[in-house]
C-alpha cells in the first residue's frame, strides 16, 4: 500500500498507457474511416448482395478504391451507394460485381471492364452492370440439370439410332458428310496456296470496291479503268483456277456427287429419321440452354470461380470441370461456325442448284462465308475455232453454257438487323445483304453478283432476293426470284436445307459418351 | 431446527421448505445487490465524494491486476492464432489469423478474460476486506464516524471497476493482438504487414467500444457482487471465506451470463 | 418530553432469529448523565448500544436521541446526529489499513477542513490522554488488545462529542490502565458534560464512572438506581451479579444455557 508511489501517480501512468494503447488502436483502425467525408458517391444496383456490408471495400484492379457506404432496398432490388477515394477514376462503360477473397474469404466489390476512351463517372453516377456471384447451389443444379439433359439426349440418340433403319441412314448420313468434309478439306489443303492467293485477290477486290464505294461521287475515268482492271484481276484468278486446278474441280465435282446423294437421302428414306432429328435438335437445343445458361453464372461469378481453382485441394475436382466447361465454351463464344446444306429448285432451268456453305464467325458483328454452289446456269463459255480451210478462214464462235461448281467466299458485317456481304458470289465480286426479322427466324436476302455479265445469256447483273424461313432451330425453307434483271435465264425458286451450328454438329458427330448404340 | 415438529410435516414439507430455503435466500440476495446497486447509483452522483478511496480501488483493481492480465492476454491471442492458423490453413485461409485474433480478442476474450481475472482476484479482495470490515465491526465503526460505509467503500470500488475493467481490457486486447502477431510472424511465418493489415483493416472501432463497454457492465457487476458478498458476511474468518468464495464464483457467472446478454444486445 | 433527558428508550424489542435478545427494554438517560450498564456475557448490551446509535434496527419500540426519534431519522440527519457521538466498540474496530493516528482523526478528516497535519496533532493529544504517545505512525495489527482498545477510545472521544457509549472500555487493561481510561471518562464527564452510556463487568470501575447502574436481564432493565442504591439492592438477581457469586438465580440459566 505504502509503495513509493501513491495511488494517483499509478493510475495516471496507468491511464496514459491505457490512452496511448487506445489511440494507437482508434488510428489503426480508423485509418480508414478517416476519409469518411472525402471522395464522391457512386451508386449501383444489385438483385443479390449477399456478403456486402456496410464499409466492404470496393476494388478498382484489385487496388482499394473506396468503400460500401449505404446499403439499401429499393422495392425487391439492393442499391449500394459507394464512397469512392477522391483520387480514384472509374470509366462509365465500367460494370461492378461482387467477389470473395476466396472460399471463405470476405467479399468485396470489383470494379472491371472499363475501356479506355470512355468518360469518367462523376459524384451521383449510376454504375450500370452489376453482377451477382454465383451461388453453388445453383451451380450444383445446373450441373444435375445439364447431366440429366445429357442423358436424355443419349436416350433419344439411342433410341433414334435404335431401328436399324434409322442407324443406317444416319450412318449414311455422317459418312456422307464426313466425306464431303474430308474431299472439301483436302481441297483445301492441296489448294492452299492458291486459296491464299485468291483471297489475297479477294481482299485487293474488297479494297477497291471500298475505294470505290469511298469515292463514288467522283467516279471518274480513273476510277472506272481500276474496276476493269479488278475485274480484269478476278477473270484471271478464274482463269488461274480453270487451268491449274483440274484436280479440284474433280474433287469438287465429287464432292457435288456426295452432296446431291445426301440431299436426295435427306429428302427419300430418311423422312422418318428427320423427325427423329428434331427431336434431337430440340434435345441438343435444351442441353444448350443450359450450358448456356451455366456459362453464365460461371462467368459472372467469375472471382468465385477463379477462387475455386485456387483452391486446388479443396475443389480441383469441381475446379477442373468447371474450369474445362468454360474454356470450351468461351472458345465456342468466341468463335461459332455454322455449315449450311441446302436445295433450290430453279423453276426457270428445272434443275436444283445445290449449296454446301461453312459459316465463320469470330465475332457477333462479323463472319465469313465460303461455300461451293452447284450452279446448273453456269458461265458462258466461248469458245472460238478457227478454220483454215484453203485460205479461207472461218471464226466459229461456241458458246457453251454448262453446270458448274462455283464458289462462295465472302467477307459479312453485320449493323444492326442487316447484314452487309461482300466478295465471291458463285466465283463472280458481288455484294449481299440479309435483313433478320422476327427474331432471326425470317431473312430477307438480295445479292448481285455478276457485274461483268459473264454468265450465259445475261444482259444485266445477276440480282437476286428471296425469303428464308428458319424454324426447328436447324431447318430451313427460301423462296425468291433469281436473276431478276435477265429474262432468260431469271425465275423464282423454291427450296430448302439443314444448318447446324458446330455445337450441334459436335453432339450429333459422335462426341457424345456412352451411347450404347455405337 | 425442526426437530420439534411432528415427523410427518416435516417429511411432507421438506421438499418445499428445502426448496424454499433455496429460494429465499437467493431471492434475498438478489434483492440486497438490487439495494446496494440503487444506492450506489445515487452516490455515485451526490456528495461527498471519496476521490482518495477512487484512486486507491483504481490501483488495486487496475494497476495491480496488469501484469497477470498482461501475461493471460499475450497467451490467449498466441494461443488463438496457433488454433485458428492450423484450422484456416485447411482452407488456404491463414490470412485471415489476424482477423481472428483481433475480432475475438477485442469483441469477446479481451472483456471476459479481463473480467475473470479481475474477478478472481480483485472481486476475492473486495469480498475479503470488506468481510472483515463487516465482522470486526469496522463498517459499523464508520457508521458511528458518521461516514456512509456504501459511500465510502462501496462507490470508489464500483467507480475503480468501472473505470479499470475497460482500461485493463484495452491493453489485453492491443497485448492479445501482439502476442497473436508474434506467434503468426515468428513460429507460423506469416506475413507481418499482411497481418496486421488483415487485424486493422477488418477490425472496426465498434468491435472495440463494444467490447469495452461490455468489460465496463463486467467491472461493475463484479466491485457490485463483492461488495455486496463482503457487506453481507458474517460469522467471522469462516464467513468471510464463505463471501470470498460466492463473491468470486458469482462475478465469474456474471461476467460470463451478461456477456451473452450483452453481446446479443451489442452486436446484434 | 423532559428535555433533561438526552436519551429516551421505550419498549425496545429484537430478536435474531429465534433469539429473543431485547425484550420490550425501557431506559431514560439523564443529560450529562453517566449510565453504566451491567448484565451477563450475551445478554445484549452491546445490542443495545447498537440500537441507539443506530447501527441496529429494532423489531419494536422507540429511542429517542436529544428529542429525535433515531428511527425515523434520514440518511443525513442521523449523519449529523451520529457526529455528536462517539464510540467505544468492545473490539475496538480500528481500521486496518490506517495507521493509529489516521484511525484516531479520521472523523475529523471526514467532518472538519482541518489539515492531515492539524489532524494529526489532534490525534496525539488524544492518544496522549489514552496513555499512548509516540504510536501515531505504527499500524493496528503492530498493537497489543489494550492498545487498540485504548486507540478506540482515543477515536471515540477525538470529535469530543456529546454522546459516548463504551463497551467495556477496561476488559483486556491491567488494573492500572483500568484506573487511567476510568478516570478519563470520569474526567470527559465533569469537564465536557459528556452524556454517558458504559458497559462493563467491572463493578470497581463501574461504581468508579456510574451516576447510576443499570442492569440488563433477559432483555430488559430489571433494576435502575444510582451506585449506592445498586449497592444496596435487594433484587437478588443483581445482587448475585454484582457480587460476583455464582450461587443465585441467575446460575440456573448459566448452566441452562
Ligand atoms: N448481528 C447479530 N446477528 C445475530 N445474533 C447477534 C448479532 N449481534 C448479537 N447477536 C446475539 O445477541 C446476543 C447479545 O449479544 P451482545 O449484545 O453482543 O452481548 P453482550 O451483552 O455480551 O454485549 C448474543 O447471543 C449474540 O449472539
Ligand atoms: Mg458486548
Amino acid at each position: 500500500m505504502r509503495g513509493a508511489l501513491s495511488s494517483e501517480l499509478k493510475v495516471g501512468l496507468f491511464s496514459i498507457l491505457v490512452m496511448v494503447v487506445l489511440s494507437f488502436m482508434t488510428f489503426k483502425i480508423g485509418g480508414l474511416s478517416l476519409n469518411d467525408e472525402t471522395g464522391y458517391r457512386l451508386y449501383a444496383w444489385f438483385e443479390n448482395t449477399a456478403g456486402v456490408d456496410k464499409n466492404t471495400k470496393v476494388k478498382l484492379a484489385g487496388v482499394d478504391a473506396g468503400r460500401v457506404e449505404r446499403i439499401e432496398l429499393v422495392e425487391d432490388r439492393a442499391k449500394i451507394t459507394l464512397r469512392m477515394f477522391p483520387n480514384v477514376s472509374v470509366r462509365s462503360d465500367s460494370g461492378i460485381a461482387v467477389q470473395a477473397h476466396g472460399l471463405l474469404g470476405d467479399k468485396y466489390l470489383a470494379i472491371y471492364g472499363g475501356t479506355p476512351g470512355a468518360r469518367f463517372l462523376a459524384d451521383g453516377d449510376t454504375i450500370q452492370i452489376s453482377r451477382v456471384p454465383t451461388d453453388y447451389d445453383t451451380l450444383i443444379t445446373n450441373l444435375a440439370a445439364m447431366s440429366a439433359n445429357f442423358a436424355a439426349l443419349g436416350d433419344s440418340l439411342n433410341h433414334s439410332i435404335g431401328t436399324e433403319e434409322s442407324r443406317e441412314a444416319i450412318a449414311q448420313t455422317i459418312q456422307n458428310i464426313r466425306h464431303i468434309t474430308d474431299n472439301l478439306n483436302s481441297v483445301i489443303t492441296a489448294n492452299d496456296n492458291r486459296i491464299a492467293q485468291l483471297m489475297e485477290k479477294v481482299n485487293t477486290l474488297v479494297d477497291k470496291a471500298v475505294s470505290l464505294t469511298d469515292s463514288a461521287n467522283g467516279m471518274v475515268t480513273e476510277n472506272r479503268q481500276q474496276v476493269s482492271t479488278a475485274f480484269a484481276n478476278l477473270s484471271s484468278v478464274s482463269d488461274t483456277f480453270r487451268q491449274k486446278a483440274p484436280q479440284l474441280l474433280d474433287d469438287l465435282s465429287a464432292s457435288a456427287a456426295e452432296l446431291k446423294k445426301l440431299m436426295a437421302e435427306l429428302h427419300g428414306p430418311a423422312v422418318n429419321t428427320a423427325k427423329e432429328l428434331e427431336g434431337v435438335a430440340m434435345r441438343a437445343k435444351t442441353t444448350l440452354d443450359s450450358v448456356s445458361r451455366m456459362t453464365e453464372r460461371i462467368d459472372k461469378g467469375e472471382g468465385t470461380l477463379g477462387k475455386l481453382v485456387n483452391d486446388e485441394k479443396l475443389y480441383n475436382s469441381v475446379s477442373g470441370a468447371a474450369d474445362g466447361i468454360g474454356r470450351q465454351i468461351a472458345k465456342i463464344d468466341r468463335f461459332k461456325t455454322y455449315v449450311e446444306f441446302k436445295g433450290d429448285y430453279m423453276t426457270k432451268a428445272s434443275d436444283g442448284k445445290g449449296a454446301f456453305n461453312v459459316r465463320l464467325q469470330p465475332r457477333d458483328d462479323k463472319y465469313y462465308l465460303i461455300g461451293i454452289v452447284r450452279d446448273p446456269v453456269g458461265n458462258t463459255d466461248t469458245k472460238e475455232t478457227v478454220t483454215d480451210v484453203g485460205g479461207v478462214v472461218t471464226r466459229t464462235t461456241e458458246k457453251t453454257t454448262e453446270t458448274q461448281i462455283e464458289f462462295t467466299a465472302m467477307l459479312a458485317r453485320r449493323f444492326a438487323d442487316t447484314d452487309v456481304r461482300i466478295g465471291l458470289i458463285e466465283s463472280s465480286f458481288g455484294l449481299g445483304a440479309d435483313y433478320h426479322a422476327s427474331g432471326g427466324n425470317l431473312v430477307f436476302s438480295a445479292d448481285a453478283w455478276d457485274f461483268g455479265k459473264d454468265e450465259a445469256d445475261s444482259k444485266n447483273p445477276h440480282i437476286k432476293v428471296g425469303l428464308e424461313y428458319r424454324f426447328f432451330q436447324n431447318l430451313f425453307i427460301d423462296a425468291g426470284y433469281d436473276n431478276v434483271f435477265n429474262r432468260k435465264t431469271g425465275g423464282a425458286y423454291i427450296g430448302g436445307g439443314v444448318r447446324f451450328e458446330d455445337e450441334d454438329l459436335k453432339y450429333l458427330m459422335g462426341s457424345l459418351p456412352s451411347i450404347p448404340g455405337k | 431446527m425442526t426437530s420439534r415438529e411432528p415427523r410427518k410435516t416435516v417429511t411432507l414439507l421438506c421438499p418445499v421448505e428445502y426448496l424454499g430455503s433455496l429460494l429465499i435466500p437467493s431471492f434475498s440476495v438478489v434483492g440486497g445487490m438490487i439495494m446496494m446497486l440503487c444506492f450506489t447509483l445515487r452516490y455515485i452522483f451526490t456528495p461527498p465524494f471519496y476521490l482518495r478511496n477512487i484512486f486507491k480501488q483504481m490501483v488495486e483493481i487496475g494497476v495491480n491486476s496488469m501484469p497477470v492480465v498482461l501475461i493471460t492476454a499475450s497467451f490467449t491471442g498466441a494461443v488463438l492464432a496457433l488454433q485458428s492458423h492450423t484450422a484456416f490453413k485447411r482452407f488456404d485461409a491463414e490470412t485471415l489469423v489476424g482477423t481472428v485474433v483481433a475480432l475475438s480478442m477485442t469483441r469477446e476474450l479481451g472483456p471476459v478474460l479481463t473480467g475473470l481475472i479481475v474477478a478472481g482476484r480483485a472481486g476475492a479482495a473486495m469480498a475479503a476486506e470488506l468481510g472483515t470490515m463487516r465482522v470486526t465491526e469496522q463498517i459499523d465503526a464508520l457508521e458511528t464516524l458518521a461516514t456512509n460505509p456504501v459511500r465510502y467503500l462501496v462507490v470508489p470500488r464500483f467507480i475503480g471497476g468501472m473505470l479499470m475493467l475497460p482500461a485493463l481490457t484495452v491493453l489485453s486486447d492491443g497485448i492479445g493482438i501482439m502476442g497473436g502477431f508474434i506467434v503468426s510472424t515468428r513460429v507460423l511465418g506469416a506475413n507481418p504487414t499482411t497481418y496486421m493489415t488483415r487485424t486493422w483493416d477488418f477490425l472496426e472501432m465498434e468491435d472495440i467500444f463494444h467490447g469495452l463497454l461490455k468489460s465496463f457492465f463486467f467491472g461493475a457487476a463484479i466491485a457490485l457482487i463483492s461488495s455486496y458478498e463482503g457487506f453481507a458476511s458474517e460469522g467471522g474468518a469462516e464467513g468471510v471465506g464463505k463471501a470470498t468464495t460466492r463473491a468470486v464464483v458469482l462475478s465469474s457467472m456474471a461476467i460470463l451470463i451478461s456477456d451473452y446478454f450483452l453481446s446479443a444486445w451489442l452486436f446484434k | 418530553m423532559n428535555s433533561d433527558i438526552m436519551i429516551h428508550i421505550e419498549g425496545l424489542s429484537k430478536s435474531f432469529g429465534r433469539k429473543q435478545v431485547l425484550d420490550g427494554l425501557e431506559l431514560d438517560v439523564m443529560r450529562g448523565e453517566s449510565m453504566v450498564v451491567i448484565g451477563g456475557s450475551g445478554t445484549g448490551k452491546s445490542v443495545l448500544i447498537k440500537h441507539i446509535i443506530g447501527l441496529l434496527k429494532p423489531d419494536s419500540g422507540r429511542i429517542y436521541v436529544d428529542g429525535h426519534d433515531v428511527l425515523s431519522l434520514g440518511e443525513h440527519d442521523l449523519g449529523e446526529l451520529r457526529k455528536k457521538f462517539g464510540m467505544l466498540f468492545q473490539n475496538a474496530a480500528l481500521f486496518d489499513s490506517f495507521s493509529v493516528w489516521e484511525n484516531v482523526g479520521f472523523g475529523l478528516k471526514q467532518h472538519t477542513r482541518l489539515s492531515s497535519a492539524e489532524v494529526r496533532k489532534v490525534a496525539s493529544e488524544k492518544l496522549r490522554m489514552v496513555g499512548l504517545a509516540g504510536i501515531e505512525d505504527l499500524m493496528p495489527s503492530e498493537l497489543s488488545g489494550g492498545m487498540r482498545k485504548r486507540v478506540g477510545l482515543a477515536r471515540a472521544i477525538a470529535m469530543e462529542p456529546e454522546v459516548i457509549f463504551y463497551d467495556e472500555p477496561t476488559t483486556g487493561l491491567d488494573p492500572i490502565m483500568a484506573d487511567v481510561i476510568n478516570e478519563l471518562i470520569v474526567d470527559l464527564r465533569k469537564k465536557l458534560k459528556v452524556t454517558s452510556i458504559s458497559i462493563t463487568h467491572d463493578m470497581a470501575s463501574a461504581y468508579k464512572i456510574a451516576d447510576r447502574i443499570a442492569m440488563l436481564y433477559k432483555g430488559r432493565i430489571i433494576e435502575v438506581g444510582t451506585v449506592d442504591e445498586i449497592r444496596n439492592t435487594s433484587n437478588e438477581i443483581v445482587r448475585q451479579f454484582i457480587t460476583g457469586s455464582a450461587v443465585g438465580p441467575i446460575t440456573m440459566e448459566v448452566t441452562r444455557a
